[in-house]
């Protein structure tokens, strides 16, 4: 039992500091590395949530959210925040072969949304972001 | 409970118990009722006299010290580096616990107090921080600040405040410095939620507690939380203590937020950073 609860331990840090990982990575990006980021950031959105940007910001927001529900809120507010920084940031907005920025942000809202409504820790963090995708 | 997450990663309860005027036996009682029937947040200051109290009350409560949040407060004519170090170690002796939760400045440095109010804010303030590091704080904050207080702060702070508990409750709100320290990531808690209870008879909140089968105070402290920020009511009646818990089973529409948001000026305790020890009207 312990053994499996430290596991479960470990496998929930490994995550939380893997999409740490890749948010910090969308905020130091080189100049016309743009791709390359995005590149890498889809490969790891498919591997742990099955999920492309593209898919994101196509997907209807009730498949999104049911695709997602198994996820701890940690890390879907980890994902929500690198989705806000990839949409703030016109090295990979202006891109826009992998994903429409409006739609982006749209599914970020949804997330964020989701969150509220499952968590029971307020963040002003996330009302800001909340607020700035709204008044894009 | 709900808690709201503070810019140092730590979390409090979005209604707190305070303790002010709860003193000796009625403070011990009173706390330890707040606890036992729910309470994690407690609120206390060096001004109120009743660290001691509450200390006793937590002891009596039967509830780990590390399961609760122990607020108390450095006092406005103690506003220097080593005057905030030797009060917070006197706090913790009256408490009787080895670390506060939350500490705050009670209220900022003025003019009319303080040569170089800015310097004294920032002093404290830097001891505040080394307390922190130290461990003997977890967070650190502050009361009553205006955004001009904040600004001269944050230029020489390292730690940003987590906290600013100012006076907030309808008819007295101060809108302007919410949205301010929302914007900074600071977290507002609301001392005198209920107003002095002077808004009890407002007919606005009468009917809005009619209406949701609950009291004028649940209205308002309702309404306080759905502001997102953080209630300390206080009460030494134990049918109150309880019943200032029970806000969760109903919410407020926009239509009752914004009515209440928009009632004119009632309940104000006349208490202003820069004119203390003065009130105003």
């Amino acid at each position: 039992m312990g053994i499996e609860k430290d596991f479960i331990k470990r496998e929930f840090e490994k995550l939380s500091l893997f999409l740490t990982g890749l948010i910090d990575t969308t905020k130091v990006t080189e100049p016309n590395e743009g791709q390359k980021t995005i590149d890498k950031v889809n490969d790891a959105l498919k591997e742990v949530f099955k999920l492309s940007l593209h898919e994101i910001s196509t997907s209807n927001d009730h498949e999104f959210i049911t695709k997602l529900s198994t996820y701890d809120e940690v890390h879907l507010e980890k994902l929500a925040t690198l989705l806000y920084e990839i949409i703030q940031n016109p090295d990979f907005t202006m891109l826009g072969q992998d994903f429409e920025k409006n739609s982006l942000s749209k599914k970020a809202i949804v997330l964020l949304n989701y969150i509220d409504s499952i968590s029971t820790t307020f963040s002003i963090n996330r009302m800001q972001i909340k607020n700035e995708l709204k008044a894009l | 409970m709900k808690e709201i997450l503070l810019n140092d990663g730590r979390k409090l309860p979005i209604v707190g118990f305070g303790t002010y005027k709860a003193k000796e036996q009625d403070g011990v009682d009173a706390v330890a009722t707040a606890i036992k029937n729910g309470y994690t947040l407690i609120d206390t200051a060096s001004i109120y006299g009743n660290e001691e109290a509450v200390g006793k009350g937590i002891k009596k409560s039967g509830i780990d010290r590390e399961e609760l949040f122990i607020t108390t407060k450095l006092w406005r004519e103690c506003l220097s580096y080593e005057e905030t170090k030797i009060e917070l170690e006197k706090s913790l002796e009256r408490l009787a616990v080895d670390y506060i939760d939350l500490y705050l400045i009670h209220w900022p440095a003025n003019a009319k107090n303080y040569d170089n109010w800015q310097q004294a804010n920032a002093d404290s303030w830097r001891a505040m921080e080394e307390l922190q590091a130290e461990g003997k704080i977890k967070s650190i904050g502050v009361s009553n600040f205006f955004q001009e207080h904040l600004e001269a702060l944050l230029k020489t702070a390292k730690v940003t405040p987590s906290v600013n508990q100012i006076e907030f409750h309808p008819g007295y709100w101060q809108q302007e410095l919410t949205e301010y320290c929302q914007k900074q990531n600071i977290v507002i808690e609301a001392w005198s939620p209920l107003g002095k209870a002077v808004v009890f008879d407002n007919e606005v909140l009468t009917s809005i507690a009619t209406k949701h089968n609950k009291s004028v105070a649940q209205v308002c402290l309702r309404w306080v939380i759905q502001h997102n920020v953080i209630a300390i009511p206080k009460s030494t009646t134990p049918k109150r203590i309880i019943e200032n818990l029970e806000i969760f089973d109903f919410e407020l529409t926009e239509d009752e937020m914004s009515s209440i948001d928009a009632l004119p000026k009632m309940g104000f305790s006349g208490e202003m950073p820069n004119s203390w020890p003065d009130r105003v009207k």
